[in-house]
């Protein structure tokens, strides 16, 4: 216990956070469910009226199925009692939940075990290969002038071999034009951010050093160079 | 006096020993950021939300099967013959009637892929939509790209738009159809006399075999090594 006590409090997050997720997730994911849902008022009569069918009907049929098998001489009740019929309807409520959740677990792991992206990532590695992008563009602008043309051929050859990737694969640049053929900033973005509340854009401009914000502060800065990208700029933010 | 105090000591040890202590523990210290330069790993964002929903189902599973052995044990008042069920019993119930309930789909989908020949293919022990579907998706994706820019360069002499974050074109048409919302990879600024430049082709994570598209409109299947050729990333030494 001690032992465990002692390495969550040294490298808590990597360790824990899978455990911890199972066992504290189901909370998020039930609010999620339930601000998504947004039944109408026809489907919830439709929902309504035929669990009323049913039950009315299938303790018609049972009280008529029990009267013709039920014995002379029974301790049991004379008519098949409605608590019967609420309880067994309440097991197979229970019973279908309990199939659909397994169901939908065994999916869930097929999808985590044969999805494209990692389980874990390194939020330092991800923004450190927009950081080295932003520091060799910003050489690349130096050298050239902020010359548009020369610094976008630059960008695709951009070192990126430390997280196997290329530049123009993993980041998406912005180019914002300033004076003719001349760069007045350029605007890196991470194209597929695997945590996406902790991924930050760099921002590139001449005389002033490379600087990182959140990545959902990406409104605001294109918003800063005259860019109105507006909310629907990108769907997934 | 002293015993309230004397019991207070007592308990102090084994509650941070005990279960509940370690867990509350365990669960302060996961959402502790991370430190800057540590390596320290965390959940993808799409894993998190898949753990999450397991935690969630799991947690319906286990509510189900509560459910169902307070259900049944009420009715069992009624029939003296009928045998109390233990929530492990009726758990190991609930996960028969699952595993029913899967083999019941898998014949399903057997029998749905015989009924329609040509329309599914096998993946291990599931049939998927043939991928002729997923490859037309993916092209009616590109082809509204494709009309958007032709579009907007129709509008602005001859120019495609120097990002693709402009006000013009929606952001959910630069997104490939991927779960993700991935943006397609678009070489900004280019105008239309450049019929033979690539202006824009599928992410990475659509495999080796993209879609791109070309400034004259036309629309191709490219390998991965042609696609960084297209785009100017230079050859690995």
């Amino acid at each position: 216990m001690i032992a465990v006590v002692f390495l969550a409090t040294l490298n808590g997050p990597a360790i824990l956070v899978l455990p911890v997720t199972l066992l504290i997730g189901w909370w998020p994911s039930a609010a999620r469910l339930i601000t998504t849902l947004n039944p109408g008022g026809g489907a919830a009569a439709a929902l309504i009226l035929a669990v009323v069918v049913f039950l009315l009907g299938s303790h018609q049929f049972c009280g008529w199925l029990y009267s013709k098998l039920r014995p002379e001489e029974s301790a049991y009740p004379l008519k098949w009692p409605g608590r019967w019929t609420l309880c067994s309807f309440g097991m197979l409520l229970c019973t279908l939940l309990a199939i659909g959740s397994l169901m939908l677990t065994t999916h869930q792991l097929y999808w985590l075990s044969r999805g494209s992206d990692p389980v874990f990532a390194d939020p330092f590695r991800e923004n450190r290969a927009i950081m080295w992008t932003a520091v060799a563009l910003q050489k690349s602008g130096e050298s050239w002038n902020w010359d548009e043309n020369k610094v976008r051929e630059t960008f695709p050859g951009t070192d990126q071999s430390f997280v196997n990737r290329t530049a123009i694969e993993s980041i998406e640049p912005i180019w914002i034009a300033g004076e003719p053929g001349k760069l007045r900033a350029i605007v890196l973005v991470p194209r597929h951010p695997l945590l996406r509340g902790r991924a930050r854009i760099a921002v590139i401009e001449p005389g002033i050093k490379s600087f990182t914000r959140s990545l959902s502060e990406l409104h605001q800065t294109l918003a800063s160079f005259g860019i109105r990208s507006g909310p629907t700029a990108n769907s997934a933010l | 006096m002293q015993f309230v105090a004397g019991r207070l000591k007592s308990h102090t040890p084994s509650v941070a020993t005990s279960p509940v202590g370690i867990l509350c523990l365990l669960t302060a210290t996961a959402p502790l950021p991370a430190r800057a330069g540590m390596t320290v790993y965390d959940l993808t964002d799409v894993a998190r939300l898949r753990l999450e929903d397991i935690s969630f189902f799991t947690v319906l599973l286990l509510v189900s099967a509560l459910g169902i052995r307070l259900l049944w044990n009420y009715l069992a008042k009624d029939f003296p013959r009928l045998p109390r069920l233990s929530f492990l019993k009726a758990l190991s119930l609930t996960g028969l009637l699952s595993l029913l309930m899967a083999l019941i789909l898998i014949m399903i989908s057997g029998a749905r892929e015989i009924l329609t020949p040509g329309t599914w293919y096998r993946q291990g022990s599931h049939y998927r939509p043939n991928d002729v579907g997923n490859a037309e998706m993916r092209q009616q994706t590109i082809e509204g790209l494709r009309s958007a820019l032709m579009r907007y360069a129709n509008s602005h002499g001859g120019r495609f738009p120097p990002h693709d974050y402009v006000e013009e074109i929606p952001g959910r048409v630069w997104e490939a159809p991927d779960m993700a919302g991935t943006r397609y990879v678009y070489v900004g600024g280019l105008s239309t006399n450049q019929l033979t430049a690539l202006l824009a082709c599928e992410p990475r994570n659509f495999g080796e075999q993209r879609f791109a598209l070309f400034v004259d409109g036309e629309i191709k299947q490219l390998q991965t090594p042609e696609i960084h050729k297209l785009l100017g990333v230079p050859d690995k030494p």
